[in-house]
């Protein structure tokens, strides 16, 4: 029988809980800014600087795109690939050009990099926390709960994340029959194409998460474990302290820094994946703006002298993988 | 056998246990297995009669039991999409991938080894400087952009090598009953296998050498390299044959851990260059949502890794003499030094 106490200790503790948490994520957040600002203040320099801008730029991208690429009716057939507007025979119109359909490239790229960006965030931040806390879990539980979690990350280990994602796609495909077939997506109505990029948006989330946990897991408990070993955590348990405290208090702390570096690149990763994803046909749909998509499409016109359909897309996936992915070398280097 | 031995196999099982079974319930629990094989026009009582002639009204274990004998008969089953036998489309695409992941990993060795260690011996190079900062950028890049860029500059715009396929082949027969074509016999052959393979020795290689170069790092400042400077020896003999030789065996373990990356990148390779190998299988096969092909992929990936697992644990007891030590040790069950 479940009695009122036992419900009401638990809701208490909950609560409890949650308020540590709230206190941890200011000491937290204080730690990174410190980090960052005194310890190797100019280091930081032009990484951040970029990345700030273009979490910006793509935060305020239907401001800024002067076009609705998801509005089709927009589209003129007879502006279809136009050179940008600094060749001759481009127009101020369309400031980078347009693609094989007509369609704007610059409010393409616009909400192709946010959607890679949101993409890449989401799973950055599901795979960290569902990493982080099977990591921490595996250090403080027991040998058992240590042995499953960890032979699953290395069965998930050993498939790199673009096969895990590719293999899940492919599954996620014939549960929601998401392309299956040409004749399908014509017969398609609006609103099932709706649910189809849902869908796919999801799939592309949850593949690439399954993909990303691990290696949080491994770093996490590796650290936490070094961190289990000593002696300050066996004076916690002298003045009575529990599991779960000395796990927020202590080995939590200690371990957060790791956290920073590997989310950032798994940031830059992650964006990579999605671009890849999309590429070989298995990510985004076609009718959503995606950079993968873009340079798919956009590959064809290279022979022919339109690098500016693939180029430009390709162009903006390196500046945002290579910031990132420095950023995180540079995190690394500081919290070595 | 040891136990260590034991242990190592008894995981190495479980894993292919689980991803056999996780195949199995792929192609038997998602969609409809038995409306992918009959013809369009069927009705329903065409449906039960081969739903019953398939097995479909066994339990879930007997199918599963008669899947693993299927599997040791060779039989993966049939692929939705083109309805040929898969094993015949895995040996098809096989040798192309083969080719690709060889020459891939050779190239990357011979591109990362020397990298590595010239970073390791001069650091405050400018040259090292400029190969770790291009392997950051090279290593974060998505795989298929440094592959359509290759492609761009040596088959576009110069004209030296070709863009699609995979040229000419010269065909073995393969134990009687399969054939094997291999590219690697032919000038149009190795000239198409060219641009892949340095497509995927360029993103493994950036991994590789900063690997080499951490543990070189680590290696060029033990006592016995001062000592070897000491006695006079060439700079270059010191890094390659007294420091190099202790970086062989992280070199071989994480080489063998990296191939599900050779492996992935032979996927996005073999799309950007249109290779007719398992990758491009394995794309065709799953925009079409066609499982047999996916899940006999997947255990056929599963135990190539852990089939080269198994080889590099041979190959480190070769080239390394500590492991060699430490196993003649476990097998003679002689009793741990705690000076260790």
């Amino acid at each position: 029988m479940i009695s009122i106490t036992t419900v009401w200790s638990l809701v208490e503790r909950v609560l409890r809980y949650a308020l540590m948490a709230t206190q941890h994520f200011s000491t937290f957040c204080y730690t990174f800014w410190s980090v960052s600002r005194v310890k190797h203040r100019a280091r930081f320099g032009w990484g951040a600087a970029a990345l700030s801008a273009m979490i910006g730029l793509v935060v305020i991208a239907p401001l800024l795109a002067p076009f609705d690429p998801y509005e089709l009716s927009s589209i003129e057939l007879r502006d279809a690939r136009l050179p940008p507007a600094f060749f001759d025979a481009g127009t101020m119109r369309y400031l980078f050009g347009t693609d094989g359909q007509g369609r704007d490239i610059l409010s393409a790229l616009t909400h192709g990099a946010r959607s890679t960006l949101l993409i890449g965030l989401t799973v950055t931040l599901i795979a960290g926390i569902i990493g982080t806390a099977l990591g921490l879990a595996a250090s403080a539980g027991g040998r058992l709960i240590d042995t499953i979690i960890m032979r699953a990350a290395d069965i998930q280990l050993s498939y790199p994340a673009i096969l895990v994602a590719l293999l899940l796609d492919g599954v996620g495909r014939t549960i929601f029959a998401v392309g299956s077939s040409g004749l399908a997506e014509l017969h398609a109505n609006g609103s099932e194409y709706e649910t189809r990029n849902v869908a796919s948006f999801v799939i592309v989330i949850v593949a690439l998460s399954m993909a990303y946990w691990p290696y949080f897991a491994r770093t996490i408990r590796a650290a936490a474990r070094v961190e289990w070993s000593k002696p300050y955590v066996g004076a916690a348990e002298a003045i009575g302290l529990r599991g779960f405290e000395i796990l927020a208090r202590y080995i939590w702390p200690n371990v957060r820094g790791q956290v920073i570096v590997l989310g950032t690149w798994t940031l830059s990763q992650a964006m990579a994946c999605e671009a890849t994803l999309s590429y070989l046909g298995v990510g985004l749909p076609g009718n959503v703006p995606s950079l993968g998509v873009m340079i798919r499409t956009g590959q064809s016109g290279l022979m022919m002298g339109e690098w500016w359909i693939a180029g430009l897309p390709t162009l903006v996936l390196v500046v945002l993988t290579v910031t990132v992915a420095s950023i995180a070398d540079r995190w690394r280097i500081i919290l070595r | 056998m040891t136990r260590r031995h034991l242990a190592y196999f008894l995981s190495r099982l479980t894993a292919v246990a689980a991803v056999v079974f996780i195949s199995f319930l792929l192609t038997d629990q998602l969609g409809d297995p038995v409306s992918q094989v009959m013809a369009p026009e069927a009705d329903l009582a065409e449906w039960q009669r081969l739903a019953a002639e398939m097995g479909r009204d066994r339990p879930l274990m007997l199918r599963f039991g008669s899947f693993i004998l299927d599997l040791f008969k060779g039989d993966l089953g049939t692929s939705y999409r083109s309805h040929e036998p898969v094993s015949t489309l895995l040996l098809r695409g096989a040798p192309a991938t083969m080719d690709l992941a060889l020459c891939g990993i050779t190239l990357a060795l011979a591109i990362a080894v020397p990298a590595g260690v010239w970073t390791a011996a001069w650091p405050e190079r400018w040259t090292s400087k400029l190969i770790l900062r291009l392997s950051i950028g090279v290593g974060s890049l998505p795989m298929f952009v440094s592959a359509l860029v290759l492609m761009n500059v040596f088959s576009v715009w110069l004209g030296l090598l070709p863009a699609f396929g995979r040229g000419e082949t010269v065909r073995f027969q393969l134990l009687g009953w399969s054939t094997w074509d291999t590219g690697l016999g032919t000038r149009s052959g190795l000239l198409a296998l060219a641009l892949p393979a340095f497509a995927i020795a360029l993103h493994q290689s950036a991994f590789l050498m900063r690997l080499i170069q951490t543990e070189m790092l680590n290696i060029l400042q033990k006592p016995f390299i001062e000592a070897a400077h000491a006695r006079g020896l060439a700079p270059w003999r010191i890094h390659y044959r007294h420091a190099l030789a202790n970086a062989w065996s992280p070199l071989v373990s994480s080489v063998s851990q990296q191939f599900g990356n050779v492996v992935m990148f032979a996927v996005v390779t073999e799309v950007v260059f249109q290779r007719p190998g398992l990758g491009l299988l394995l794309i065709r096969s799953i925009e079409h949502a066609d499982l047999p092909v996916i899940s006999a992929y997947l255990m056929l990936s599963c135990m190539v890794f852990i089939a080269v697992d198994i080889v590099a644990e041979v190959v480190l007891s070769m080239v390394d003499p500590r492991v060699r030590a430490r196993v003649a040790e476990l097998r003679s069950d002689a009793t741990r030094s705690d000076a260790a």
